[in-house]
């Protein structure tokens, strides 16, 4: 009984001595986006003490006699002044803001206790407001000014020496601002500051950097070094790492979105017209089929090229069959929504698109566009988009985190030539990755090299994503073979990443195609989508 | 003056925030275990401090925040052990679990300790907390929550009894 109660405080101890730690760089992180949250809480409290502290100051009691005579000034400068600001602060007046419309998932926070809000309730100064994952909503300001909500974004509304400043934390607002009389009003991030006048504009707030696009009106941006004029079509990011995508896309997730796509002069909008198929097939495959898995590309057919998804997901088996497609047309069979989705927009599938549910039908889709000989890819991308939106409902945003990851750079001796890497032409055609039963894993294709560090990022032992810095243009011929571990080595071997192979990825990497991996911090982009259904019937 | 006052006051917060800040954040995230709860526990110590709702005693403001801290952080995982009693209860059909590998045993283990250190005084789990994931000694802890080295080494062997017996079948798992 002894040695067991012996071993149990073994047990315990082992226990209690692994408790997680945060990296010093997550915690500097948190440390800041915490201070910033606080920010308006303690301004809103140095407000109401302007005039209580002053009567109370005890210091002045240890001053030298000779300045009494300055503090009974000054005090009875407070003594007049202060009842004037404290009608000025207390005057009732109208809240400064209002939701206006709202899904179920608003709330505010003043701290400690959070609580929902809902539409017709009034926000103060200095409340942390936070939309959820899947509802947008539209807070409308006392000015006639409206603020739309990205879902999962975070504000504070504060009150600005010449108008009312919205600290937009996290997420995305598009600002719908009345004409200010006097002042301005301000939208701002942790690395710039937007103030207006009166227009309609885009910010977004990323971990990786901010972002403003302007449909009427100007603005003037505040960041970093200096600050410019925006107008309507243009748009400026903060990172220059950040990928820019067409304001259409960015604001997909509005419930206004046409009207703010209205008002942009039309040579810069990309959206105008709106690209549609002419015909498009989507049934969804019956459920008795499902369990095949056999996912076949979906691919489009453009004047300029194919379209075709870089990678499929790992756990699924690939048709060997590459089934021809006619010009002009978007054909595949069993599609699985995520593959559509990471087509439409052009984002790699592996772990980067959040939101659609896994257990999502599969679908055979059979699109033509009207202009068949003309069509290019870009334009069936942008149709493929329509097709998500009017078919499934989707709406989606991007967000970009600063991640860890890789960068796939030549090797020190130069690509090693040869079988495994030769240079040639055509069309992208992506094998793999593959597991075979003998415990061997193959990425094989005619790649571009972004799409083979594309691909390479979904080896599940990598852990993040990989950005191709070779500089190498044009199409390979590439081969790389990795071995299990486990297949040459004991069972069980350790599952950490870059350790599941033998050699390891970026050993194997090196050895065969003169490449290498290099650990960093990249910018990772993520398709988040706040809204998808089942596919309508045709 | 308005000025200077403002600055003093804003320059306190700001220093406590930088010289304690990562002992609440540490404390949080290593009882929660995950980076959003961690954060919104520091919000949650600092708003008090900033409101003055308990006015810290001014001599132990180290003692006070880490008190703060352990209390938020066991709160919220009082909290997650509701949540999802609901969610198991709602659930129709519990969905095929698959084997967990290292990380999600380290997690579960993890969830289980802080669930049973839950269940403790509030002044024990503070000194648990101390002792485990911050490697104070006994004299330290003393000093810190303003109380005899004597009266922590007793509190921290009943509450070793008291988590063994908590833990017992799943510290049995492991032997």
């Amino acid at each position: 009984m002894r040695a067991s109660n012996k071993n149990l405080n073994q047990a315990l101890d082992r226990w209690l001595s692994q408790s997680p730690s945060p990296s010093l760089a997550d915690m500097q992180s948190s440390l800041g986006h915490v201070w910033e949250r606080l920010q308006p809480h303690i301004v809103g409290i140095r407000g109401i003490r302007e005039e209580v502290i002053p009567a109370s100051t005890d210091i002045r009691l240890r001053w030298p006699w000779s300045k009494i005579v300055l503090v009974a000034a000054l005090t009875a400068a407070v003594v007049l002044v202060a009842p004037m600001v404290l009608i000025r602060t207390l005057r009732p007046g109208p809240a400064p803001a209002i939701v206006q419309t709202v899904g179920s998932g608003l709330s505010r926070t003043d701290g400690e206790k959070s609580q929902a809000i809902h539409a017709g309730d009034q926000l103060a100064f200095g409340q942390i407001i936070r939309s959820s994952v899947g509802d947008a909503a539209v807070v409308a300001l006392s000015d006639g000014s409206s603020i739309e909500m990205r879902p999962n974004s975070e504000l504070a509304l504060e009150s600005a020496d010449d108008g009312v400043r919205i600290r937009l934390s996290r997420g995305s607002v598009i600002v719908v601002a009345a004409k200010q009389k006097k002042g301005h009003l301000y939208v701002q991030t942790k690395d710039l500051t937007v103030s207006v006048v009166g227009t309609v504009f885009l910010v977004n707030a990323e971990e990786a950097g901010s972002r403003v696009a302007v449909f009427q009106g100007e603005v003037t941006v505040q960041g970093g070094a200096g600050s410019r004029k925006l107008s309507p079509g243009e748009q400026v990011a903060t990172n220059p790492l950040m990928k820019s995508h067409p304001v259409s896309e960015q604001i997909s997730w509005s419930g206004s979105a046409a009207a703010h796509l209205a008002l942009l002069p039309q040579s810069t909008s990309p959206a105008f017209p709106r690209l549609e198929f002419d015909v498009a097939t989507i049934r969804p495959v019956p459920s008795a089929n499902v369990f095949i898995r056999t996912a076949d590309r979906l691919r489009c057919k453009g004047a300029d090229g194919i379209l075709t998804t870089s990678v499929i997901r790992f756990n699924q088996m690939i048709s060997s069959v590459v089934s021809d497609v006619p010009q002009g047309r978007c054909v595949g069979r069993n599609v699985d929504p995520i593959s559509l989705i990471a087509l439409a927009y052009d984002i790699p599938i592996n772990q980067r698109i959040s939101g659609v549910p896994i257990s999502a039908e599969l679908y055979n889709i059979e699109t033509e566009a009207t202009d068949l000989s003309t069509v290019t890819k870009e334009q069936l991308r942008q149709m493929l988009q329509t097709l998500l939106a009017d078919r499934f409902a989707i709406k989606v945003h991007r967000e970009t985190n600063q991640g860890d990851g890789y960068l796939l750079m030549v090797g020190k001796n130069g690509p090693k030539y040869g079988p495994a890497f030769m240079e040639t032409s055509g069309e992208e055609e992506i094998f793999g990755p593959t597991h075979d039963a003998s415990g061997q894993s193959v990425v094989k294709g005619k790649f571009r090299l972004k799409t083979f560090a594309e691909s390479l990022g979904l080896l599940d032992n990598l852990s993040g994503p990989v950005l191709d810095r070779t500089n190498l243009s044009g199409i390979y011929d590439l081969t790389l073979i990795l071995k299990d571990a486990a297949a040459s080595g004991p069972r069980g071997a350790p599952t950490s990443p870059d350790r599941r192979f033998d050699p390891p990825v970026s050993k194997a990497i090196e050895e065969q195609l003169g490449l290498r991996l290099e650990r960093a911090k990249v910018p990772v982009e993520y398709l988040v989508v706040d809204h998808f259904e089942k596919a309508s019937e045709n | 003056m308005f000025t200077a006052v403002q600055s003093e006051r804003e320059q306190a917060i700001e220093s406590i925030f930088k010289e304690y800040g990562q002992l609440v954040y540490r404390t949080a995230y290593g009882v929660t275990g995950n980076r959003e709860d961690a954060e919104d526990v520091l919000q949650a110590v600092f708003m008090q401090l900033v409101r003055q709702e308990r006015r810290p005693d001014g001599k132990n403001l180290q003692g006070y925040l880490y008190r703060a801290a352990v209390n938020s952080s066991l709160n919220t995982i009082r909290r997650r052990q509701r949540e999802r009693a609901q969610q198991v209860s709602g659930e129709l059909e519990a969905p095929e679990a698959p084997a967990p590998d290292d990380s999600v045993k380290a997690e579960l283990r993890h969830r289980r300790l802080y669930e049973a250190i839950a269940q403790l005084k509030p002044d024990a789990a503070q000194i648990v907390i101390l002792r485990y994931m911050h490697n104070k000694s006994d004299a330290e802890i003393a000093a810190m929550l303003g109380t005899s080295r004597g009266a922590i080494a007793l509190k921290l062997f009943r509450s070793r009894t008291r988590l063994r017996k908590l833990l017992l079948a799943s510290l049995k798992e492991e032997l």
